[in-house]
């Protein structure tokens, strides 16, 4: 079928943010890089290495090349924030060349075509809130018309303290929960809320070829599709993007046969930004290869009896509006089922 | 609603550009037969080294010169002109609502604006957090979407200095594949302490006017500028009767994996993209008239282009034309892709190939490239190509080539 593409690989980094005077998350180092090679990365480009390079693994690629493309928001604000640290205290002399180059839209993307030999080419998307999914979009389409024989694609965003006290400012993630999201108490937390968090995740992509495994097919108009879905994951998460999410929502569900379950991720997962829309991929993948969800997973004790009930999904609808209200939206299914 | 239109051919009916050379592309032609150049000396830092640097900063009398009274808003401003300017170039300024795409690269956005904001955060005063938000390098396309009433989807992309050669090769995709039937597409910077204060960290700023090609070249001259492109697809075109400049016949692009921020000295990523953007335009390399080289002057980009050069043209390199037009603008890092496009459709369209100004001394170690200081006449140019490189090896190339039209633009 035109766009549909087969999911061979995908791996997904994701923490909410760390309390005061708790250590961020350790990140994982991909396979045959050290800690000196890495300590030269920014926290966004090792995330993304993270999740890239599980991903590859997961696929089996290695040695294969691919088309490689990349969405992010804020970017390194960790390195932009080094930077200035010098910049503005000591003058341009001080400046770290290091968090100049590789606090760069694109140093996640170098890192990653350097890492795993990737030379067919690629691009950095940056945008709101639904541009991962945009970038899978991107990449499925791709693939599926044999411009690339496979892509690897993702999206990465470190947390940042600034941005989230900007964000408050204007009232967005206040740490309590909106009246139209279900917010369950996150794990060792004081009271529910929704919060910013960092996160990578990412996907190989190649031709459907008919071998069992997860199906993605991008859709061109959410807002038109009328077709069988078990689960429909949501993008909204207390954000400027919920009034945009939630009017698509009411489209969708009243096109929809039969009484979908609506999955709310980033209630548990936390806004990551570009990277929202792929950790549901992600979370959709696993629920439809019939997975136990990692114990660090943050949706693990909350997934379990989803995934134990008696009708195993086969189609899951994902879609992410952002703050400017533009949409995508794609659809998951597992092994042969027809989309 | 996808459009019919797979492998559509592909057509520019309108430009808007800006930089230090002015504003327009009449200005720009000006310019090229004129081997003018629009660098200026500024002081970035209070005069504390790198000051002065030569910039090519637009002028003043099209946008405020001050880079801290501008800093939230400068790329935007930029975009929004060139925007404006490409509309009505393509005869669709006037309409409440335009039916296109945008599709802009960038590297930094409005990141004056991100500096201010550390400023004002270090003074222990209350830092303005719209300088934050407005300083994404996505929000200028969406704020001159808006302001163009371009109904389209908008993306920003931004692979470094490749950043706006690889938005116009996503709108060409987007045009052969009938998804939209409109896009402009192109990019946009502004100067900002930032990125000038960056790259003389890596030691790549030139000491005077950047000098590619040549022997004594020791860096580049930052500037800024905003290039765009309408594209359509040709029956799109022709339906409403607008005037093709050009064709977009050609679009390549590779990564080199080599390293974080310097080229390959093989070329590798350069050869493989030309290769590609050759083989989409269906032209043998023999057949480009002229090659417009990213040409930043840097030590190892200019060895690395000249390699790439000689892997795709072998003997025959000495017969090609090449330029290299930094030294009119500096170097526009997310814009340079665009702009290289247009100077490239200057040459289609006037047959004159740019000049590379201060190009006394030709480099020994380049030989074979076929470059000189002045400008040069281009009989009957059939095919022009453009490269551009990015950090990390992104590479890109795009080929355009002669249009059924009559005459030329004004």
């Amino acid at each position: 079928m035109a766009d549909r593409v087969l999911i061979r690989g995908l791996g997904a980094l994701c923490s909410v943010r760390p309390k005061p005077g708790e250590p961020a998350a350790k990140i994982p180092l991909p396979r045959g890089m050290n800690s000196r090679q890495a300590r030269r990365l920014c926290r966004q480009s090792k995330l993304a290495l993270g999740a890239a390079d599980r991903a590859w693994e997961e696929a089996g690629l290695d040695g294969q090349d691919a088309h490689l493309l990349l969405a992010l928001t804020h970017g390194s604000t960790s390195f932009l924030n080094e930077f200035h640290d010098y910049l503005v205290e000591y003058g341009p002399e001080a400046a770290s060349p290091n968090a100049f180059a590789g606090g760069v839209a694109n140093a996640p993307l170098a890192a990653i075509s350097a890492h795993l030999g990737l030379t067919l080419g690629g691009a950095t998307l940056v945008g709101y809130e639904a541009c991962g999914l945009e970038a899978l979009n991107m990449a499925a389409r791709r693939v599926a018309s044999a411009e690339a024989p496979r892509c690897l694609v993702g999206a990465c965003e470190e947390f940042s303290p600034l941005v989230q006290e900007v964000y408050a400012g204007a009232g967005w993630y206040p740490d309590r929960a909106p009246p139209h999201l279900p917010c369950p108490r996150l794990p060792g937390d004081g009271g529910p809320g929704l919060a910013m968090a960092e996160g990578a995740a990412f996907l190989a992509l190649e031709p459907d070829d008919r071998e069992p495994g997860v199906r993605y097919r991008p859709l061109d108009d959410p807002r038109a599709f009328s077709g069988e879905v078990d689960i429909v994951i949501s993008g909204a998460g207390g954000g400027p993007q919920d009034h945009h999410e939630l009017e698509l929502l009411q489209r969708l569900l009243a096109n929809l046969p039969g009484k979908p379950a609506l999955l709310f991720a980033k209630a548990a997962l936390g806004e990551t930004f570009a990277v929202g829309s792929l950790l549901s991929v992600d979370l959709a993948v696993r629920l439809l290869r019939g997975e136990d969800l990692p114990p660090a997973h943050p949706l693990h004790p909350r997934l379990a009896p989803l995934a134990g009930e008696p009708r195993q999904p086969s189609r899951v609808l994902i879609v992410a509006a952002d703050r400017t209200g533009a949409v995508q939206a794609g659809l998951l299914s597992f092994d042969h089922h027809p989309i | 609603m996808k459009n019919a239109g797979v492998d559509s051919a592909v057509v520019v009916t309108g430009v808007g550009v800006i930089s230090a050379l002015g504003r327009g592309y009449g200005r720009h032609v000006e310019a090229v037969r004129n081997a003018e150049s629009g660098l200026v000396s500024l002081n970035l830092f209070n005069g504390t080294p790198p000051d002065p640097v030569l910039c090519g900063r637009v002028p003043g009398d099209i946008l405020n010169p001050d880079l801290e009274a501008t800093a939230s808003h400068r790329a935007t401003s930029l975009l929004n002109m060139a925007l404006a300017d490409a509309l009505a170039d393509a005869g669709l300024a006037g309409d409440a609502a335009v039916e296109a795409d945008l599709l802009v690269g960038t590297t930094l956005g409005n990141m004056h604006g991100g500096t201010l904001y550390h400023r004002q955060l270090r003074s222990g005063g209350e830092p303005d957090p719209g300088l934050v938000r407005d300083f994404l390098p996505c929000a200028p396309a969406h704020s001159a979407a808006r302001e163009a009433g371009l109904t389209g989807s908008v993306r920003t992309v931004a692979s470094a200095c490749g950043s706006a050669s690889a938005a116009i090769g996503q709108a060409l995709r987007r045009l052969r594949q009938g998804r939209a039937k409109r896009v402009v597409a192109g990019g946009f910077e502004a100067l900002s302490p930032y990125c000038v204060a960056g790259f003389a960290s890596l030691k790549l700023i030139a000491s005077g006017p950047c000098r590619p090609l040549d022997a004594g070249r020791d860096g580049l001259n930052p500037g800024e500028a905003a290039a765009l492109l309408v594209l359509e697809t040709e029956d799109e075109a022709r339906r409403r009767g607008a005037r093709p400049l050009g064709r977009l016949s050609g679009y390549g692009e590779a990564l080199e994996a080599y390293h974080q921020t310097r080229a390959d000295p093989d070329g590798a990523g350069v050869a493989a993209a030309l290769g590609r953007c050759l083989a989409m335009a269906d032209a043998a390399p023999e057949q480009v008239s002229c090659l417009h080289l990213h040409g930043t002057a840097t030590r190892a980009n200019d060895i690395s282009e000249h390699a790439a050069c000689r892997a795709v043209w072998g003997e025959d390199l000495a017969s090609l034309p090449v330029c290299s037009t930094k030294p009119m603008t500096g170097h526009t890092f997310g814009a340079a892709g665009a702009l290289g496009a247009i100077f490239s459709l200057i040459t289609l369209d006037q047959g004159v190939a740019p000049g590379t100004l201060n190009l006394t001394d030709p480099d020994p170690a380049l030989a074979g490239f076929n470059a000189a200081a002045g400008p040069r006449e281009i009989p009957a140019p059939e095919h022009v190509a453009s490269v551009a490189l990015g950090f990390g090896g992104e590479s890109y190339a795009l080929c355009l080539s002669r249009a059924k039209r009559e005459g030329g633009h004004g």
